[in-house]
């Protein structure tokens, strides 16, 4: 099943902290996002394996783009 | 100066006379489910942390350093980023009423004295695209070190509300005075929005009017910077006559 990770909040993605082929579980942070000074954690919405960044580091994102897919 | 503050013993308040950080702090309580408006200050942070990872010089009895747990009902994450500018809003304005201070503000939310910072705010945001989990406001001010206090590689741009004025300041009063003001401050913005603040950080503001370069993580902008959107972004002219949104990045 491939599982979308959507951005929070419109901003630029300042840290991917997981890489492609990591084991994440629900809720564990993927990147963090940032917007007006708020840093904005993004979670794994259930447990996966990451096979794709939709976004590189410094890219802006708008709310509800997909940043990554889990299967 | 070398003083503890007295703050009275209140459920929502947890005071610390050394912490990692005010952020992790609230974050731990957070994640235990502590109410709306906990607030966690410390008189000294061993890990204090400004944005994108960046240190926060925050040593003993000379600052305030708190961090506010919120849980808006209402607010959507596209508009929680705003609460940086309200905060900025709500600080520079309890300084200039009660203390008479021209605090300015450069976007979004550095709080500046002459010139000099003087405070710093860290916001984070725990939620999905339409639900807010809870949000983390960490603020720092400057209040009683004396300028050669700071590091060298500080000491240029960073000051205190003491360095400027030349008085010592009652910590304890001017954080349970400012608490005060922040969640009144907090309350109309999730029920009125962004509005009622968004003629004051204009009117407070350094960076409108002026030549700015804006640098991100995959980036740099150079133009002048026109106005605030309602929404609390930067408007940019650039080089091109092109007007930018700018919603995120360092002003140089």
């Amino acid at each position: 099943m491939v599982i979308e990770v959507k951005a929070t909040i419109t901003g630029n993605v300042w840290k991917i902290v997981k890489e492609i082929g990591d084991t994440v579980d629900e809720y564990d942070v993927i990147m963090i996002l940032e917007s007006m000074k708020m840093e904005i954690p993004v979670e794994a919405p259930q447990g996966g394996k990451i096979t794709e960044f939709k976004v590189k580091e410094g890219a802006s994102v708008i709310e509800e783009d997909v940043v990554a897919i889990l299967e | 100066m070398n003083k503890s503050m007295e703050i009275p013993e209140n459920k929502n308040i947890y005071y610390f006379n050394s912490i990692d950080s005010t952020n992790q702090a609230v974050r731990r309580l957070a994640e235990q489910d502590a109410a709306h408006f906990s607030i966690v200050i410390a008189e000294e942070q061993l890990a204090g942390r400004g944005r994108l990872g960046r240190s926060w010089f925050s040593p003993p009895y000379s600052g305030l350093w708190f961090s506010i747990l919120l849980r808006p009902k209402l607010l959507t994450p596209p508009n929680a980023a705003q609460i940086t500018l309200v905060t900025a809003v709500v600080i520079a304005s309890y300084l200039r009423d009660h203390h008479g201070l021209e605090v300015k503000i450069k976007w979004p939310n550095d709080l500046l004295l002459e010139n000099k910072k003087v405070g710093g705010i860290l916001t984070e945001l725990k939620g999905k695209p339409d639900h807010i989990e809870y949000l983390i406001v960490g603020i720092g001010l400057n209040i009683n070190q004396q300028q050669s206090d700071f590091p060298t590689n500080l000491g240029l741009q960073a000051a205190s509300l003491s360095t400027i004025s030349g008085q010592l300041y009652d910590r304890t009063e001017l954080f349970l005075s400012l608490r005060d003001d922040l969640i009144k401050g907090y309350g109309l913005f999730f029920s009125n929005g962004f509005n009622p603040f968004y003629h004051l950080w204009k009117k407070y503001t350094i960076t409108l009017g002026k030549k700015v370069t804006i640098t991100w993580p995959g980036g740099t902008l150079a133009g002048e910077a026109l106005d605030l959107t309602e929404e609390g972004a930067l408007l940019v002219k650039d080089s091109l006559g092109n007007t930018k949104i700018i919603n995120y990045g360092e002003i140089k």
